[in-house]
């Protein structure tokens, strides 16, 4: 197995002596739009269940 | 009797060009006729080249990168720019946004227009363009098809804890933001949780599987970096980072006693 040279590696991708350039935005939202349905939704689920057993 | 002042119903048109990625060769035909036929065009990302083909085609663009302002919350800077292209189709009625790759590829502000258009009156057309998915099957020489893929945002692979399948390919985006929702381009590797994703990653695959970090260039003159590691030593990887970088995590072979035998045979019978 080839071991990772991190020197040999490493880049140079950013143009540190001017203004970045904006050549690859991260354009999507780190938490996702639902999240909150699907634990609204297992809330509920969990709740059913509890209500179920009793 | 008063009268209203109705004003004339206007449908606006917004247009999203996807531009591709290495500059402007990628952009289309399609793109061109767009711009040519719009009356604002709005600019998010630097495009090699546009400057001077837009100047050659007598076009002209607004620049809103600066909307995307480093070390700010993603979803404020998504929000300051959607505002902006609403305030432009107001004004304009019919507008042009270019947006870099394509834009139905993890590009959050076109599923929102898609959701909203009704609500803001506007009618949309997005066109697409050559994605990062594109560059990199190429970069990497590589069929998609042939062992399989699974294409994935880095959080939502860990916070759903999807299921991995060891058999796929793996290409695994936005990296350089695990567990940070703050645009932090300039210095990703600050609050890059990578352990999270080295934890999730270790549950499928084993300690020394090989795994690639493939960072698109943004010209035609340059070839994208392709810098291997392992997963165990993945830390070492991601020092390299940028907002450029996805993970390529290759395929192992299946295990024989995964083989479906009845449509195996099938197709031997009709292949021979």
């Amino acid at each position: 197995m080839k071991p990772f040279d991190s020197e040999k590696g490493k880049i140079d991708a950013l143009n540190l002596s001017g203004p970045i350039p904006i050549v690859h935005p991260r354009l999507i939202r780190a938490v996702p739009a639902n999240i909150s349905k699907v634990i609204e939704n297992f809330e509920t689920v969990q709740t059913n269940n509890e209500e179920n057993n009793q | 009797m008063r009268l209203q002042n109705l004003e004339p119903f206007i449908m606006h048109t917004l247009r999203i060009i996807g531009a591709g990625i290495k500059g402007i060769d990628h952009f289309t035909y399609e793109a061109i006729a767009h711009c040519k036929n719009t009356k604002q065009i709005l600019l998010l990302g630097t495009i090699d080249g546009i400057n001077r083909f837009f100047l050659e085609n007598n076009l002209f663009f607004e620049d809103i990168s600066a909307y995307y302002e480093n070390g700010a919350l993603d979803s404020d800077n998504y929000r300051k720019i959607k505002a902006k292209v609403l305030d432009e189709l107001k004004t304009h009625h019919d507008v042009v946004l270019i947006v870099l790759g394509h834009p139905r590829l993890g590009v959050t502000i076109v599923q929102e227009f898609q959701q909203e258009k009704l609500r803001h009156n506007f009618q949309l057309h997005v066109m697409p363009g050559i994605s990062s998915f594109d560059t990199m099957i190429n970069d990497l020489a590589m069929d998609p098809l042939e062992e399989g893929t699974a294409i994935l945002d880095a959080n939502r692979l860990i916070l759903y804890d999807y299921h991995m399948d060891p058999c796929l390919n793996y290409f695994i985006y936005h990296v350089c933001s695990v567990g940070n929702s703050y645009t932090d381009y300039e210095a990703p590797e600050a609050n890059n949780a990578t352990q999270f994703l080295k934890q999730k990653l270790l549950k499928h695959f084993p300690y020394g599987h090989k795994v690639f970090l493939v960072t698109s260039t943004g010209t035609n003159n340059d070839t994208s970096t392709i810098l291997q590691g392992t997963l165990h030593q993945i830390e070492q990887l991601f020092k390299n980072v940028t907002f450029a970088s996805s993970l390529f995590i290759p395929a192992i072979l299946p295990k024989k006693s995964q083989i479906n035998q009845e449509f195996y045979q099938h197709m031997m019978n009709h292949v021979l």
